[in-house]
């Protein structure tokens, strides 16, 4: 019961305050452009570490239970390398300060209607990887309490409806995993400040297990659409023992009541 | 013979049992040409037809889905306690609510849907996923450890299995009470106490039986109500789809097969 007061507490201030909490202060950038893991999750973190585990054929084994990273939930651009900027087209760029400033613009959020996340969004809870030979799936604690499908057999199909989180098709390149996803609609923000993507996105990930106890990714985001040209993310996911995903239902859980949201999409930002 | 030696005698009759059993302990026995405990792949009833759900729902047979809206056991329903029949007064309400909301669905309720959508076991030491395509949920089965003593209710319930030969029995209980049993044919909510029980039976290289027995003190006394049998075909070229819930979404899954006698609100 403990933890679960936790984490909701935690995505509570996390997807409702419009200003920082008392006491609490950005959680630090990684000066060389990684992601920052939740500490309200610290206590869970594996305290050691070994050679990364692997599966029967050789490959590495992405199976456990992960950590989210912070800039993957807030502003990707805390998740850029350093030096870039994000490069949105002007209309994406007006939008997204639109949402950054419009009352009530945290309506429109799609998470907080309880539809999906989309990629490469993020929540401030654990998820889990289950890897097989022909399949990987990413399940979330939150996010609707949904899992991705990643096909590790055959290319994307050609006449592919908008889905929230694409068509991801996967395969190894020596030991990192490269995931490659088409076929999204264009109704997800990529953040909770609002940036926005269109349906001509195409998301490249990359995933390697350096060790045990950490999994790092990197997010190459390709849309036309909405920006000028590509841009990589760098992510990072501590792996988390002594606890299992909790159930988590966003049309229950009482928070994402969006006549209450009359802020912005700021999220501690002036 | 001396003590020693008769200790060193059983000592030696142990271990050699437990060498020689070893092998077959540790890897699971097969039955025919497959392993009936490798229970992965996609599942559904026996309607392949095409992979998309609007084709999927187009091409199912119109008669089938007449069944659609009553329950799939065999045997009747037992006799309501006092509550339950209490709660056949708010049917319609909780029906509308829960379909029209995005709640969860849970088990096993999801057993109903399955008649229209399929879904996936995926094996893991220790674990089996159940990834459902309605709605996308997912419910994980352990193996490797009973029900915890402090369980906290939940939607899904607390799912523990075990294999009983060559069957796969599957123990749910801490439940909230908060979901259906069945989204059509039984017309009142399941309680805290709801217990459920599933034998999931592979009997073949594409086939897999579901038994499922439900109890619940406070809907039906002592007894128990059994006789939920289905048949699952193995759709090894099949992929669940995304059908996580929308508004819009769901409101097209009730126009298209909700009971046409549960007034909208």
């Amino acid at each position: 019961m403990r933890k679960g007061l936790m984490r909701s507490t935690v995505a509570a201030v996390l997807l409702f305050s419009s200003t920082p909490a008392v006491g609490q202060e950005p959680q630090g950038v990684n000066p060389a452009g990684g992601g920052v893991p939740m500490t309200s999750l610290e206590h869970l973190k594996a305290k050691s570490s070994g050679p990364a585990p692997r599966t029967a054929d050789g490959k590495p084994d992405l199976s456990g239970l992960w950590g989210p990273d912070r800039n993957f939930i807030i502003d990707i651009s805390a998740a850029l390398k350093p030096g870039d900027k994000l490069p949105l087209q002007p209309w994406a760029l007006k939008l997204t300060e639109e949402r950054q400033s419009k009352p009530g613009a945290k309506q429109a959020d799609p998470k907080a209607n309880c539809l999906p996340d989309g990629v490469p969004r993020e929540d401030p809870f654990p998820w889990r990887i289950i890897q097989t030979p022909r399949l990987i799936v990413f399940l979330f604690e939150g996010n609707v309490h949904s899992y991705r499908q990643i096909f590790m057999d055959g290319g994307h199909p050609k006449d592919l409806d908008p889905l929230w989180y694409g068509d991801s098709r996967g395969r190894w390149e020596g030991d990192t995993l490269v995931v490659d996803t088409v076929g999204f609609n264009d109704r997800t923000w990529f953040d909770g400040v609002g940036h926005p993507h269109t349906e001509k996105l195409h998301v490249i990930e990359r995933y390697r297990r350096p060790d045990s106890a950490h999994l790092e990714f990197e997010v190459t985001i390709d849309d036309p659409g909405a920006y000028t040209r590509p841009f990589t993310l760098l992510g990072h996911s501590p792996l988390l023992v002594n606890t299992e995903i909790m159930e988590y239902f966003c049309a229950e859980n009482g928070a994402q009541d969006v006549s209450h949201m009359v802020g912005p999409a700021t999220f501690g930002k002036p | 013979m001396s003590v020693r030696r008769i200790c060193r005698s059983l000592y030696s009759s142990v271990a050699a049992a437990l060498i020689i059993s070893a092998p077959f302990a540790a890897s699971a026995p097969k039955e025919g040409q497959f392993d009936y405990r490798d229970l992965s792949g996609v599942w559904w009833v026996d309607a392949p037809g095409p992979d998309k759900l609007l084709d999927r729902a187009e091409n199912t047979d119109a008669g089938k889905c007449q069944t659609c809206h009553i329950s799939e056991h065999t045997v009747p329903e037992p006799p309501l306690t006092l509550w339950a029949r209490q709660q056949l007064m708010i049917r319609p309400q909780m029906i509308q609510n829960k379909m029209g909301e995005c709640n969860p669905i849970g088990v096993p309720a999801q057993f109903w849907y399955t008649q229209l959508y399929p879904f996936e076991f995926v094996v893991t030491p220790g674990r089996i996923f159940q990834l459902f395509e309605k709605l996308n949920e997912w419910r994980v089965i352990r193996l490797n450890r009973g029900h915890p003593k402090d369980l906290l209710p939940t939607n899904m319930g607390d799912s523990v299995g075990k294999w009983d030969g060559h069957i796969l029995v599957v123990d749910t209980i801490g439940y909230n009470g908060r979901t259906l049993i069945e989204p059509v044919g039984v017309d009142h909510q399941m309680s805290p106490a709801f217990h459920l029980v599933e034998r999931w039976h592979r009997i073949s290289p594409n086939e897999l039986e579901l038994d499922a027995t439900y109890y619940d003190a406070m809907a039906w006394g002592s007894q128990p109500w059994g006789g939920l049998k289905k048949k699952f075909i193995l759709q090894p070229k099949m992929e669940l789809l995304q059908t996580p819930c929308s508004p819009e979404a769901n409101k097209k899954f009730d126009d298209r097969f909700a009971n046409p006698s549960v007034p909208p609100l």
